[in-house]
């Protein structure tokens, strides 16, 4: 999605993305550098830098190969003088930890905001671990807008705050920040400041980390803390309102405060009770805290994610004596469990407050929704790749561990399949095969991982299990970009997020120069050809006890679709041959296209809405019930091969 | 707080158009003036999962909408609300289209759409039915359920008096591909929720 509302014209309040908010925030402040590695609720921050650096020819914006490489390349930029942005969701922050904790102890030349999208609810992650514990843990103050109607300001006060104080500054989003719309008031972009120009100047007392260094600068940040805390409490980020002598004080911290505001309007209270908004949490501004909470004698916390605040803001009550009963995540007023929403708020106010309040009425409705998890797309060329992986290993005879990764193909987690047995991080596939396959000695491991999670963190595992003769599968599941995130070029595609062309890597070529023998490419379309590379790789690794890694490539589906409309290519969508069909089940038991459709007989119907042409149906079909419509062009075959984003 | 906000949830499938239905519905009342906040579904989620998007118009601060709460709720997949009625406040109508997607997973038990509407009904909805998908194939749009189902949303309860027909056409002809195709569902969606009001 190219996000054009990041470029609307200056003095408009425009509908936007908290994540394209973000964008536009960091154009108007003036950066000259971003990168990232996509992933979900971060995506569209560098999605939209891309789109405005294709148009205005600046700032420099990169897909980086990960997390680290990304943070480093934006930390790299700002040693250089040039003030830049690295974005990455929750978990990527902790593939990029440690040169984030470094950043801390340099410092910075010119302003350096990361940008943390964490995703409480676990829309799209594995985990709901809040950042804003690494601005506590790395010494790097953090900004948390309160909400997406504030996201662009917070983003320009986090670039200043990084430029007064040399240091990075986190900018902690959250799901229902970035992926939410709202109107945006547009201000200037001054091409000027876009400019990727700038250059190192040698400090080496300050730029190398050598323990004799790094003890000077672990005391000079310390010191800094203390100046950043005291300048916090004094930002106009953090505001109070309400009646100053209110006996209650409710801290709405980020995103939270919204739905202290609302709360508080629920009950009646909106203009009885203090309300203090918090949008530097991290290092607590706690002269700001203290005040608003003296002499009060309760104090409520609403925050999204754990209770950062509300536990650090404790720690200095009890220092300053101050006696005022508290409440919220750290207590069970709030779970801590999912995301904020009114629902979870609501009761535990009141019930702090002493108040009698009961949810309001909602309507039973005595039957349930079947369950509808996400799938794989209708067309997808893993949907070939498991079937056939998973004939190959039955004709191998061999017990299969399949250690999964983080993308589209993790959805072969559900059923039909269930060839997903492991799921835990980024490379994680290599990464767990490679203990495996030392000890689980009657199972042959086989990991499968995206071509953008093979660059990502699949590398250096792979080196590992040559090294250290570990045999196992490794399947690369090629579909020539990130699809999961929404379909960006990665190193293999031969395309920048500048839209330039560049080189392809392909992980063949590593997985040679690594020293595997054995290596292959197959059509992730074309079943019956996989299966017996499968099978032949399989039987390699049990022999000869040695890693192998076959590629299977083919386009995501809707990245065809997409290559094929611009060139002006239709495909053809397939149908079923009613008296054929043998009512047998396979392909939507075994298979399970959501385009093929069972009826009440058995027998199957293909939704023309759903169907996308790409013919694995009519090769898994016992008796060839499943034909195109019309002959399938040749360029479309092509295309399904080739296409990649742009 | 001069305006009360109003909530909607539009609900379904991933890859109904629910994402580009939220946002003209929101920057139609942004175009008026209005405040408009859309919490939407996005990354793995969308991938043919139940997709729930939340539209509140007006002064609202945010961005998920309270259960029993929504002035309407707009389902483009009949079994999703289901999924999602407990948003409605008291007595609020939902507009539930007819269109029944079976989640492609072996053996899953599919309700019958009488057996949907039956169950919202006994829960005290009123249930407006609607034909979206064949309405719009009628009139040569088969993608423009979306947009049917926005217009006979506003016959039916206004959006709060946040747009009205011309906003909303008016950001159909910005945003959206072949709008005037879509203009042509979302008149036709306005005439049918209008009759069916009656």
């Amino acid at each position: 999605m190219a996000h054009r509302e990041v470029l609307s014209e200056p003095g408009k309040r425009v509908l936007m993305l908290g994540n394209v908010a973000i964008a536009r925030g960091a154009l108007e402040y003036g950066i000259g550098f971003a990168s990232a590695y996509p992933g979900t609720p971060s995506s569209e921050i560098v999605e939209a830098l891309s789109y405005a650096a294709r148009k205005l020819k600046r700032p420099y914006v990169e897909w980086s190969v990960n997390e680290k490489v990304a943070l480093e390349a934006a930390y790299g930029a700002a040693l250089s003088g040039v003030a830049s942005l690295a974005a990455m969701k929750h978990v990527g922050v902790n593939v990029a930890a440690d040169p984030l904790f470094s950043s801390a102890y340099t410092g910075v030349e010119a302003p350096f905001v990361v940008v943390s999208a964490d995703d409480p609810g676990m829309h799209s992650s594995q985990n709901e671990q809040d950042n804003r514990w690494y601005g506590v843990h790395a010494y790097i103050p953090v900004v948390e807008p309160a909400g997406a109607q504030e996201a662009k300001r917070a983003v320009i006060e986090a670039y200043h705050i990084s430029g007064k104080f040399h240091t990075p500054v986190i900018l902690r989003s959250t799901t229902r920040i970035g992926h939410t719309r709202v109107p945006v008031e547009t201000g200037e972009i001054d091409l000027e400041k876009l400019e990727p120009r700038g250059g190192f100047r040698k400090n080496i007392e300050r730029y190398t980390l050598v323990p004799a260094h790094a003890r000077k600068l672990r005391a000079e940040l310390v010191e800094k803390w203390e100046e950043i805390a005291e300048w916090f409490s004094k930002h106009p980020l953090n505001e109070a309102k309400g009646p100053e002598d209110s006996s209650v004080l409710v801290v709405g911290v980020g995103l939270g405060y919204t739905y202290a505001r609302e709360a508080l309007r629920e009950l009646g209270l909106d203009r009885k009770v203090r309300v203090l908004k918090i949008q530097t949490p991290v290092p607590l501004p706690s002269k700001l805290l203290l005040r608003e909470a003296e002499g009060r004698d309760k104090v409520f916390f609403v925050e999204e994610g754990e209770p950062v605040v509300e536990t650090l803001a404790k720690s200095s009550f009890y220092d300053e004596g101050i006696r005022a009963r508290v409440a919220g995540k750290s207590n069970g007023y709030i779970t801590r469990v999912g995301e904020l929403t009114l629902d979870k708020v609501l009761p535990g106010l009141a019930r702090f407050l002493g108040i009698d309040y009961s949810l309001p009425e909602k309507p039973r409705v005595n039957l349930s929704a079947p369950p509808r998890p996400p799938v794989l797309c209708p067309g997808c060329p893993y949907r070939a790749v498991f079937y056939a992986l998973r004939r190959a290993v039955g004709k191998a005879r061999i017990k299969p561990v399949y250690t999964g990764d983080i993308g589209c193909y993790s959805l072969g987690v559900l059923p039909p399949f269930e060839m997903q047995d492991t799921i835990v991080e980024m490379g994680g596939s290599i990464g767990l095969a490679n203990g495996m396959a030392h000890v689980a000695k009657d199972q042959i491991p086989i990991a499968i991982i995206g071509d953008s999670t093979f660059f990502h963190a699949g590398m250096p595992g792979l080196a590992n299990a040559v090294y250290n003769k570990a045999p196992m599968l490794v399947v690369v599941l090629d579909n020539r970009t990130t699809a999961m995130t929404g379909h960006q070029p990665h190193p293999g595609v031969g395309v920048t997020a500048m839209g330039e062309e560049t080189v392809e890597l392909d992980p063949r070529r590593v997985a040679e120069a690594y020293g595997i023998e054995y290596v292959a490419l197959t059509n992730a379309f074309d079943i019956k050809g996989q299966e017996k590379v499968f099978y032949e790789a399989l039987e390699y690794v049990k022999k000869e006890q040695k890693p192998a890694l076959v590629v299977a490539r083919g386009a995501c589906i809707l990245l065809a679709i997409a290559n094929a409309r611009k060139a002006g290519v239709r495909y053809t969508v397939y149908t079923v041959d009613e008296d054929k069909c043998i009512a047998c089940g396979l392909c939507y038991k075994a298979f399970n296209c959501p385009a093929i459709i069972p009826k009440e007989n058995g027998k199957v119907y293909i939704d023309p809405l759903l169907c996308t042409g790409c013919g694995e149906c009519a090769q898994i079909c016992p008796v060839n019930a499943f034909k195109p419509v019309e002959e399938p062009d040749p360029e479309w075959i092509k295309i399904m091969a080739t296409a990649k984003p742009r | 707080m001069s305006e009360k906000p109003f909530n909607l949830v539009i609900v379904g499938v991933g890859g109904q158009g629910i994402i580009t239905m939220a946002n003209v519905l929101a920057s139609a009342a942004v175009a008026k003036d209005h405040n408009a906040i859309v919490a939407e579904t996005h990354g793995l989620s969308q991938r043919g999962g139940t997709v729930i998007v939340h539209v509140r118009l007006g002064e609202a601060e945010a961005p998920l909408i309270m259960e029993g709460k929504a002035d309407l709720l707009i389902a483009l997949e009949a079994t999703e609300a289901l999924r999602y009625a407990n948003y409605l406040a008291k007595g609020a109508p939902a507009i539930v289209d007819s269109r029944l997607l079976r989640p492609p997973l072996p053996n899953v038990e599919m309700p019958s759409l009488e057996e949907v509407y039956k169950a919202l009904g006994e829960a005290g909805i009123r249930v407006f039915k609607t034909n979206a998908v064949e309405k719009a194939e009628e009139l040569g749009n088969p993608q423009g359920a979306n947009m049917y189902l926005l217009g006979y949303g506003l016959a039916v309860n206004g959006y709060g008096g946040y747009v009205d027909a011309p906003s909303i056409e008016e950001t159909i002809r910005q945003k959206v591909r072949n709008p005037e195709a879509n203009i042509k569902v979302f008149r036709a969606g306005y005439e049918d929720g209008l009759k069916a009001r009656q």
